[in-house]
């Protein structure tokens, strides 16, 4: 399981949960300010 | 190593081992760690340069006036979501690869337990389309009860830009002919009722 959170403070995707379940990808990029982000532990 | 950047040679230049690497092997195709690394080497680009981002393991191809990515492996994205809000327990599976303008990307979304549905979901783009100005059909969809244990084949339509969207119809009829409605709270199905329930949708289109 990997969970991507984005903590920019102006980012429309801020604190939102984004469970990728199985997949496991290495890093996500944030959709709403592209910022990389890396698997919460 | 990577690349110094791009440097035309001179008659009666000094060639150094460092600029054979740096340069001449580097040159071929520069790699840098990221974009903006790139970006301060290489600040007059020449047309049909290639090179390669590390960070997102893309090589670039400069068209004249742009940097076009490639990508080599597909890139997971966190889409911003409106009128849904997962609920407790759910996943979500978005990638997308860019093949230069082509963007392909596949989203597979569950409800969790308790989902906040508001209405017509919109699922933001990983690229901005191109002409964003006008919808365009850019793929299909299925849309899964599993209350009922039933699919529900639809359509997927790009709207606006900054950022572009994607919108889900349902296929419906009108006398003999298929017909398309927008996707909402209740439509397929009500989408809060049962946790499990699922879209998913592979699309391509031409981004900015």
């Amino acid at each position: 399981m990997s969970v991507f959170i984005c903590s920019i403070s102006d980012c429309v995707n801020k604190d939102v949960v984004y469970n990728f379940g199985d997949d496991s990808p290495a890093f996500a990029e944030c959709g709403g300010c592209k910022t990389k982000l890396w698997p919460q532990a | 190593m990577a690349g110094a950047g791009y440097k035309t040679f001179l008659t009666g230049d000094v060639f150094t081992d460092v600029e054979a690497q740096t340069y001449f092997m580097d040159q071929v195709v520069t790699t840098f760690a990221d974009t903006t690394a790139r970006d301060a080497a290489i600040t007059s680009p020449t047309e049909g340069q290639f090179s390669y981002s590390l960070a997102d393991n893309s090589f670039y191809v400069y068209s004249g006036t742009a940097w076009i990515p490639y990508d080599i492996a597909w890139i997971a994205w966190t889409p911003t979501l409106t009128n849904l809000t997962q609920g407790t327990g759910a996943t979500l599976s978005a990638f997308y690869s860019r093949i230069g303008k082509t963007v392909v990307a596949q989203v597979y979304i569950t409800m969790g337990t308790s989902p906040t549905v508001g209405g017509q979901f919109s699922i933001s783009l990983p690229v901005d389309i191109a002409n964003g100005n006008r919808s365009v059909s850019i793929g299909t969809c299925v849309m899964r009860d599993a209350g009922a244990s039933l699919s529900y084949l639809g359509s997927v339509t790009s709207v606006g830009s900054g950022p572009s969207v994607a919108r889900m119809q349902t296929i419906g009829t009108s006398g003999a002919t298929a017909t398309l409605s927008s996707q909402t709270a209740s439509s397929p199905f009500t989408w809060a009722t049962t946790a499990g329930s699922y879209f998913q949708f592979t699309i391509m289109y031409q981004g900015v």
